[in-house]
């Protein structure tokens, strides 16, 4: 039987890191240390500002680059202050607590109303000094994965 | 799929450092207790599957560039308002 070759995760050259013809700046590598849930064999990702259009970022996937999305940092949005990361969570980060901690959700657009959803219910929670990050995945059962993003920037 | 018979206040072991015992039944319900190490990570399986579903169709949509920056020049626009 074959053996899968890791290829060794080199970051990209900034200037081939684009999301849809736009440039991704300023990108930090992360490790996703359980994968990304629908993507487990997937582990390094870049995420980046997109250049001209602040907030939102991207997070693409070194290892299998056309898997992409939109996130934007969860501190943005007013719903996100009452928001605890259980400290298990952080734990696994190696967080001391919350506050240290970079969070970013993943957005959806639908097709016809072009309408943002935002999955509050799983954010991704990132320890800035390593790198290493997770999709944490809340208890709390009011969060929606579908939460409306309009008029929702702070 | 292995199959098990257990009563309340028994266990079942998976390797050597997972634990699932069964704490209480009815006849709706099973409440169970899980000792596991902390980088296990354990979910209701509906809801795993629901955030899986949700990070493809987030990664679906990237594909269809047009509405996404379309989408981006609205949430500016409103708000702006």
């Amino acid at each position: 039987m074959k053996t899968a070759i890791q290829e060794s995760a080199a970051p990209p050259k900034e200037a081939d890191v684009v999301f849809g013809g736009i440039p991704m700046v300023t990108y930090k590598q992360l490790e996703l240390l359980n994968g990304l849930p629908g993507f487990e064999n997937l582990h390094t990702f870049i995420l980046a500002e997109l250049e001209g259009y602040a907030p939102f970022c991207a997070l693409k996937s070194v290892e299998q680059p056309e898997i992409s999305m939109l996130v934007i940092d969860a501190k943005l949005l007013p719903v996100w202050h009452d928001i605890e990361i259980p400290a298990r969570e952080l734990q696994i980060l190696n967080l001391e607590d919350s506050g240290t901690a970079e969070q970013f959700v993943i957005l959806k657009v639908d097709q016809h109303s072009q309408e943002f959803t935002a999955n509050i219910k799983a954010p991704i929670v990132i320890n800035p000094q390593s790198g290493s990050a997770n999709q944490v995945i809340l208890d709390n059962a009011s969060l929606s994965v579908e939460h409306p993003l309009n008029n929702e920037l702070a | 799929m292995l199959i098990l018979t257990r009563k309340s206040g028994e266990s079942i072991r998976i390797g050597n450092n997972i634990v699932i015992s069964i704490l209480d039944s009815s006849s709706r319900y099973l409440k169970i207790g899980i000792d596991a190490p902390k980088d296990v990570a354990v979910y209701r399986n509906e809801i795993y599957e629901k955030i899986q579903a949700q990070n493809r169709a987030a990664t679906a949509s990237t594909t269809q560039l047009d509405s996404l920056l379309q989408g981006i020049k609205k949430v500016r626009q409103s708000s702006k308002r």
